[in-house]
């Protein structure tokens, strides 16, 4: 085994080079670059504490704003529920109120609309009964009918009472008097009302026959706005006139 | 037949590979020193320095993958050399340190490429054929002894120069010679005896330190050769069968080779914190 001497000098001294190389452009500069990254880390860390220390002063702080803006929320839907509820109440009162008064209004409105309703029903319902009974009573009218009436007439005029009597004779005395019947008189019957007139009031009285077919059936005397008569149409029109005073009664 | 892995021991000046060149060399002695291992030695110190270079060159705060690379080894090294020797003494010694361990290692591993060791000149066969590469082109400086012992001097010399700063020329006396216990009167005096005998082995052993850890360190890597060219060997004509008996040994050396830098590094680390100790922190200075 050969040891040469220079070759071990050469040897170490290449050995020591590298290692003036390696301090010089490899470690220095690395553990330089290590040490500034831990001391920038280290700043970090300690900015990142600090910051964090801010954080959580600032959330300490939110949460108290938090906790009074909750307290202040809680009293101000207290206060507002509360107005809430009583405005409700009043609300309700004040639509009961006016529910009572359209409920009111609209009995009555039922109430008059009901009468008059059962007014137009009533009045409709005369009327037709009359004309109905008009109808009836004009189609079952006759000559023979009319003859009955004059008797009857003849004898009405005979039983007067003296009152009439007496205003009636005053008429008569000084205005024509005529004498309505709705169908033609038979010469027979004109003498027997004439007759009966005549006799009733003790004068010759002269009278005209008129023919009125609106009497349906019947004879009227009439004289000096005063008149006398029995005819179906004046018991209708009585009768209407009865009726009417019943309904509004 | 050109033999690509097996290694082979030659300490010979590389001028002096070539027959012709042997005489130039004769003439001109200073030339002696540029072997083979010395040429692989600064091809190692230029790889080194090249790729330290390239990772320091733009250094960024995030780092990039060249400079993560250093920056992990630099710091994994310094981590375990501080654990040893201590903050301060780390500060003054990881140059060394660091430099041994990355310098052995990269020495060792480059050993293992192919066509190192195995290149060269021997026994013809044919043409541009030879039987075994006597005289090899290139071979690894740890595999020569030369190289090795430069490394161990190389460490002795800052060993003692870091002893020195610490301790000065008294202290190191002191240190290596002086009585402890705090023993007085004739006790005192035998135990000083005893301590006067102690520091002269210690001496001795200082002084053998470097031819140890080159020794071991040579030793190691020149046996692994020695085993890849022998498991080469068994493999007859058969470039395969030749392989494939190198190829376990060959992962062997490469375990060798990274425990051999620890070690040297290691041993280096351990003999700074045993000299740069003082003697009021422990008892363990006697252990060496």
């Amino acid at each position: 085994m050969l040891i040469d001497w220079f070759t071990v000098a050469a040897q170490a001294l290449n050995f020591l080079i590298l290692v003036w190389l390696m301090k010089r452009y490899l470690y220095q500069p690395i553990l330089h670059a290590i040490d500034a990254r831990e001391r920038r880390i280290a700043d970090e860390l300690a900015d990142a504490d600090k910051k964090k220390a801010e954080a959580k002063q600032e959330r300490d702080d939110f949460e108290q704003k938090n906790a009074e803006l909750d307290k202040q929320r809680a009293s101000l839907l207290s206060k507002a529920t509360e107005e809430a509820a009583d405005e409700r109440q009043r609300l309700i009162k004040a639509a009961r109120k006016d529910a009572d008064e359209l409920s009111e209004k609209r009995a009555t409105a039922l109430q008059r609309e009901q009468k008059t309703l059962h007014d137009e029903i009533t009045s409709l319902a005369k009327q037709e009964v009359f004309a109905i009974a008009r109808k009836t009573l004009s189609d079952l009218a006759g000559a023979s009918l009319e003859e009955r009436m004059s008797s009857v007439f003849a004898q009405r005029m005979r039983e007067l009472d003296d009152e009439t009597k007496s205003s009636l004779g005053e008429v008569l005395s000084s205005a024509p008097a005529v004498v309505r019947s709705a169908f033609d008189l038979p010469a027979e019957q004109r003498e027997l009302i004439q007759k009966a007139i005549n006799e009733t009031f003790s004068a010759d009285i002269k009278l005209s026959f008129e023919t009125t077919p609106d009497l349906v059936s019947g004879i009227e005397l009439s004289a000096g706005g005063q008149k006398v008569a029995w005819s179906i149409a004046d018991y209708l029109a009585s009768l209407e006139e009865s009726v009417e005073e019943l309904i509004k009664a | 037949m050109l033999n690509l892995l097996t290694p082979t021991v030659s300490m010979q000046p590389l001028i002096a590979v070539s027959s012709s060149a042997a005489e130039l060399v004769q003439k001109i002695p200073f030339l002696s020193f540029i072997t083979n291992s010395a040429v692989v030695a600064l091809v190692v110190l230029g790889l080194i320095f090249w790729f330290s270079s390239k990772a320091t060159r733009n250094m960024t705060l995030v780092p990039h993958k060249a400079q993560n690379f250093f920056e992990f080894i630099v710091e994994f090294l310094y981590g375990q050399v501080e654990g040893i020797i201590g903050a301060k003494q780390t500060k003054l010694a990881f140059p060394l340190l660091g430099t041994l361990f990355i310098y052995i290692l990269v020495a060792n591993w480059f050993g293992l490429l192919p066509g190192v060791g195995t290149i060269g000149w021997g026994p013809g066969t044919g043409v541009m054929s030879i039987s075994e590469a006597h005289n090899p082109l290139l071979r690894p400086p740890t595999a020569d002894l030369n190289a090795t012992l430069g490394l161990a001097v190389s460490a002795f010399i800052v060993w003692f120069y870091l002893t020195i700063k610490e301790l000065g020329v008294w202290g190191f006396i002191v240190h290596t010679f002086g009585p402890k216990g705090g023993l007085k009167g004739a006790m005192g005096f035998i135990v000083a005896l005893v301590f006067l005998f102690v520091g002269v082995i210690e001496i001795v052993s200082i002084l053998f330190r470097p031819v140890t850890l080159s020794i071991r360190l040579f030793g190691n890597i020149f046996a692994g050769e020695n085993v890849l060219h022998a498991m080469g060997g068994l493999g007859g004509d058969s470039i395969l069968l030749q392989t494939a008996l190198q190829l376990p040994f060959y992962f062997m050396e490469l375990l060798v080779g990274l425990l051999q830098a620890i070690v040297f590094t290691l041993l280096c680390s351990v003999y700074i914190q045993l000299s740069t100790t003082h003697d009021d922190h422990g008892d363990e200075h006697g252990a060496h």
